[in-house]
């Protein structure tokens, strides 16, 4: 007899972290941070480079930059694409874990999954935005000379940088908020694509969700050759921020983050409702 | 005296896309006893237990049951492979919401497991999966226990314990459903017999 009353939140949450338990093992809980960090290190030389010639120390602030890159932004948003291509989580291992949550506290349960793979992918990216610079890091909340140059002259064009450090993201933001920033938006990103993939396994099934979540992220390479309007309609190029402070996107920050979490909002009540409504584990 | 009936179904119809599974299923167990079902593969015994324990939704009918006190293993038991036996129990324990590590290590000693085995789920047997899955379907002590194809890759001695332990759950006042393909446990354990023919049921004995 079980007779501790339940409480949805409670359950939800544990329903999560037994998905996480379970995710713990799962070779590609490795096997893709390990690709992505190996990747992140060779395109992020030139960066590497640059610092260790100019002497100087950098603050942390990689990250914010990264996605400014469109060849890297497609790979860095692909990666988590592969956590949350298999949403709604059925596995054989969930039978247990469902019969003691209940339908409802389990949908929950997966579907608080969805932000918190987000969450824990945009830190590994902002961890390893930073241990790729290192030992040139100095944690100080001054841009310093390092990003300055970078944005100031045409260095950026002598060591072959691909990333972009524009001057209007030193202008308007410190190195914590511009993080901060930047942190929101790829969180708010992967999370919409995380439920969008959800959403598209279930109407449209597995294949032909990986493929249109696949290529609304590539798009994102290609998306600046397109007339400039279309970025727009296409969230992966939303990561930018250097897109979103220059004006090049027709929305600022707090736009962005509402345009998403409308879509978040959107994607995750049908993923949800569908799932309710499903027979789970086939 | 009337017995209280503790899982029952109406009118049970499933469908997977057009092909009928359940067919107007309707059947009662009742409290204290233990009920076999029996039926060629694909007759939809796993399917009826996965509409009993609300993994599927049926298109229509109606269940009766308490899924607050519903113990279940159907098909293959799913554990997280990376952890030993006794940490996948605590887990799901604490999705139901109260940790009992004593009760946990009861229910693998009563299978016949050591709870002490550190090794990982992933090292174990076949029948040693088996008989934790059967751990995990009685260690919160539920009133009633869905059990499919229980003796799943079990040795002689395994099917023993585990008569012996259905039998001694239901003088405990225990409600069992069990489905299996064995006529000797049928014969043995089940005080009402149903049989699934192509998503139907009939009352054998
Ligand atoms: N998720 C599903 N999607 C589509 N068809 C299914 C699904 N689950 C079961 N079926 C079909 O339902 C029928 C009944 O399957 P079920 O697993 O209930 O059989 P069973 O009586 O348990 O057989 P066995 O003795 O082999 O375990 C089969 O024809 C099977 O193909
Ligand atoms: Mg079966």
């Amino acid at each position: 007899m079980r007779p501790v009353k339940r409480n949805l939140v409670r359950t939800s949450c544990l329903v999560t972290l037994y998905q996480l338990r379970a995710a713990a093992a799962d070779l590609k809980t490795c096997l893709v941070p390990g690709c992505i960090f190996v990747y992140l290190y060779a395109a992020v030389s030139p960066v590497r480079d640059f610092i260790a010639s100019s002497g100087e120390k950098a603050a942390p602030c990689l990250f914010v930059f990264l996605f400014s890159d469109v060849n890297l932004a497609g790979p860095l948003l692909a990666g988590m694409l592969l956590f949350a291509m298999d949403a709604p989580f059925y596995g054989r291992d969930r039978l247990f874990s469902f019969l003691r949550a209940g339908r409802g506290a389990w949908v929950a349960g997966q579907a608080l999954f969805v932000p918190v793979l987000a969450f824990l992918y945009t830190s590994f990216l902002l961890l390893a935005g930073t241990l790729l610079l290192f030992p040139g890091i100095e944690f100080s909340n001054r841009w310093g000379k390092v990003w300055t140059t970078l944005a100031m002259s045409d260095a950026w064009a002598e060591f072959g940088l691909t990333i972009r450090v524009t001057t209007n993201i030193l202008f308007n933001y410190t190195p914590a908020e511009a993080l901060a920033a930047a942190f929101l938006l790829v969180f708010l990103v992967c999370t919409f694509y995380g439920f969008l993939s959800w959403m598209l396994n279930l109407i449209v099934g597995q294949a032909a969700s990986l493929v249109v979540c696949l290529a609304d992220i590539v798009i994102v390479a290609r998306v600046w050759y397109f007339p400039e309007w279309t970025r727009n309609l296409v969230p992966s190029a939303w990561t930018d921020l250097a897109a979103i402070t220059s004006g090049s996107l027709k929305m600022d920050l707090a736009g962005a983050a509402w345009r998403l979490g409308a879509g978040i909002v959107l994607t995750a009540a049908v993923s949800i409702a569908v799932t309710y409504r499903s027979d789970i584990g086939k | 005296m009337e017995r209280k009936e503790t899982v029952s179904a109406e009118g049970l119809v499933k469908y997977f896309g057009s092909e009928p599974v359940l067919r107007n299923v309707s059947f009662s167990v009742e409290a204290g006893t233990i009920c076999g079902i029996i039926g060629r593969n694909g007759s939809g015994k796993s399917v009826l237990f996965k509409c009993l324990t609300g993994l599927y939704i049926p298109d229509s009918g109606k269940v009766r049951i308490d899924r607050d006190s519903l113990g279940a293993l159907i098909e293959e038991p799913g554990f997280l492979l990376h952890y030993p036996g006794l940490r996948n129990l605590v887990y799901l324990m604490e999705i139901g919401g109260k940790v009992r590590r004593d009760a946990a290590e009861e229910a693998i000693r009563l299978v016949g497991l050591e709870p002490g085995d550190r090794r990982p789920v992933r090292k174990y047997s076949m029948g040693m999966r088996q008989r934790l899955g059967i751990a995990q379907a009685i260690m919160e002590d539920p009133d009633i226990l869905i059990l499919d194809e229980p003796m799943n890759g079990l040795d002689n001695e395994g099917v023993r314990d585990m008569r012996e332990l259905f039998i001694s759950l239901k003088n405990k006042g225990k409600t069992l459903l069990i489905a299996s393909h064995s006529r000797e446990d049928i014969e043995i354990l089940c005080d009402r017999v149903y049989e699934m023919d192509k998503g139907r049921i009939a009352l054998v004995r």
